[in-house]
């Protein structure tokens, strides 16, 4: 039976938070640090470490005299830096404890844990620094059932004392050396098992009693039991120890992260014909550093257009498509900008115009990173924020490039979604942003009645935006869309009229456009 | 709210994942309508069911099937449970 909760205020974390967790812990996991390795996950930022989280909501709840015997930790949503959320407490007494911590109706961190009387327990001896690692990063074939990882594990002891004190954790029935613990269990997860491609999802710890405890260096000793290959759902036991006896066991749960295919080479070239129907003409992909936009600028290469890839962050990736689009008859040259920047826009403009003359395919295909959120209160600014941003990244180049591929009786394609159509909950923001995207397709085609405008709506693409264990599932290649749309563009234009493809057309049974 | 029709086995393993009473839990009743049945909570309850059914969901299915009233014809078709 559930029991009413009560709020017991906001926890917000800050990336000092972050890295003081990190340093105690010695969990490096970049996910949780490096900006821009996060940029390429679901979440587009740096998450918070999913047991500073549980720490914080132990933190704040009520002081108690007695020990930690067992603790359920659940991960199920990303926390990002920043960010209020609300602690709910739904039992609060000396010996138990059920706390959430919740972004409106998204359930972040889940805490449930059971106290026994207090009594003397194992204590951490003092340790020296460790050198820095990095973390592993095993994949799904390597976590074998039966694989085993043990070490010493050594918290920098400063740290850890900080960040209990940052906290508040004394005398909330959590000695230091539990403490050290639950970071043991983050560290494990998070660097060796499976490392930097995890996903903490949940923890189960239970404490041997008190007097089995010894005193000295924590060790751990953890063992695979089995990996669900249709989620990536890693399992894994570990046996902790103190001075070398028995200090805790613990089940672990973490989703393993996959790669997202960046190579679209064989897929285009395996669906689109060979040719060079677009040679000579020269094409503006906005968000063409990853994804669909990616694989757009890398289709448009294969048909023999100059396709400028507009990026704003991903250097890197976008140097990558060049080099995988070399061989191309036509050629990807990369630039790197704010494309809902209007001085940018016009700075590109005159770029293009100097150097290639003209301006045939303009493709929007930029959108900020998207996690879910409720139409709810508190999420309702960072609805607003997402949909200006995608606005403003397809109407700031069209306002600024619109007339330059009129005058070549062009194309002005803009990257809308089946979820128009078919809106699931939890995605307002994006809805709501491809809707207004459509409009301005719709009035452009109004105001520019020699260019011709295409929508397309696919369905859920693979991209590092949906790269999750659910929204993997029954995900299409990019490739495919940018394939339908390449051939589409190589066809007959339709000016002053605005073409719509639905979901229908991108389906892989389809050869060719609706 | 047709919480009669649902399977009490069913009932009780959706209550134990979303942390509500059993009366809380209808053929109605699904992501969106109910606290925490986000994206893993249905994750979770696809565990939880199976664990409890010994079955296993097809994952080109499971983001389809979010409603209990769904995961309920499912069970029958797989024979797990009474229609």
């Amino acid at each position: 039976m559930s029991l009413p909760t009560r709020s017991q205020g906001a926890v917000c974390f800050s990336r000092d938070d972050l890295e003081l967790f990190s340093v105690a812990s010695r969990d490096r996991n970049p996910l949780h640090l490096s900006e821009a390795y996060a940029r390429r996950s679901p979440f587009g930022e740096p998450v918070v470490f999913g047991v500073l989280g549980a720490l914080a909501c132990l933190g704040r709840s009520s002081p108690r005299a007695g020990r930690l015997e067992s603790a359920v930790l659940e991960f199920p949503n990303p926390m990002l830096v920043g960010v209020p959320y609300t602690l709910q407490v739904s039992e609060d007494s000396p010996e138990r404890l059920a706390v959430r911590l919740v972004d409106g109706r998204r359930l972040l961190v889940r805490l449930t844990a059971r106290f026994g009387a207090a009594a003397e327990g194992g204590a951490l001896a003092t340790e020296g620094p460790s050198p820095d690692e990095e973390a592993a990063d095993l994949r799904s074939e390597e976590l074998v059932a039966g694989l085993t990882d043990s070490n010493p594990y050594r918290p920098d002891r400063a740290a850890l004392e900080a960040l209990i004190a940052r906290l508040g954790l004394a005398g909330h029935g959590v000695e230091p050396v539990q403490v050290a613990a639950l970071l043991a269990c983050s560290y494990l997860i998070g660097m060796r098992l499976p490392g930097r491609r995890a996903l903490f999802s949940r923890l189960a710890l239970r404490f041997r009693p008190p007097g089995d405890a010894g005193t000295g260096s924590l060790e751990y000793a953890a063992r695979v039991t089995g990996l669900d290959r249709r989620f990536e759902l890693l399992s894994l036991t570990a046996e902790l120890k103190l001075g070398g006896a028995a200090l805790a066991q613990a089940d672990l749960q973490a989703f393993v992260r996959q790669d997202v295919p960046a190579d679209e080479r064989g897929e285009l070239q395996a669906l689109l014909p060979a040719g060079e129907s677009r040679r000579g003409r020269v094409a503006l992909v906005v968000g063409a550093s990853r994804g669909l936009g990616a694989a757009i600028a890398h289709a448009l290469a294969l048909q023999g257009c100059t396709v400028l890839a507009g990026y704003r962050r991903g250097r890197e990736e976008a140097e990558a498509l060049r080099a995988r689009a070399a061989g191309a008859p036509g050629e990807v040259l990369p630039l790197e900008g704010d494309a809902g920047d209007a001085a940018w826009c016009e700075e590109a403009r005159a770029r293009i115009l100097a150097q290639h003359g003209r301006l045939d395919l303009l493709v929007c295909s930029a959108c900020p990173p998207l996690l879910p959120l409720w139409l709810e209160p508190g999420a309702a600014p960072r609805i607003v924020e997402h949909v200006s941003r995608s606005v403003a990244l397809a109407a700031t180049p069209m306002a600024a490039l619109l007339d330059c591929v009129a005058d070549q009786a062009g194309w002005c394609v803009l990257i809308s979604s089946s979820a128009v159509q078919s809106p699931v909950p939890e995605w307002p923001h994006y809805v709501a942003a491809k809707l207004a995207l459509e409009g301005l397709a719709r009035v452009g085609a109004l105001e520019h009645p020699r260019a011709s405008f295409l929508i397309a709506r696919p369905p859920r693409l693979l991209t590092d935006l949906t790269n999750t264990p659910l929204g993997r599932q029954a995900a299409l290649a990019p490739a495919r869309v940018a394939a339908v749309l390449a051939r589409r563009l190589a066809g007959e234009p339709a000016p002053g009229r605005v073409e719509l493809l639905e979901e229908q057309c991108f389906a892989p049974e389809v050869a060719s456009p609706c | 709210m047709t919480q009669s029709n649902v399977p009490s086995r069913l009932r009780s393993v959706l209550a134990d994942v979303f942390g509500v009473p059993p009366e809380q839990i209808s053929d109605e009743t699904g992501a969106g309508k109910l606290e925490g049945w986000d994206s893993f909570g249905h994750l979770q309850a696809i565990l939880a069911l199976e664990a409890e059914f010994g079955v296993q969901f097809d994952p080109q299915r499971i983001p389809e099937l979010t409603t209990v009233s769904k995961l309920r014809a499912w069970l029958e078709a797989k024979g797990v449970i009474a229609a």
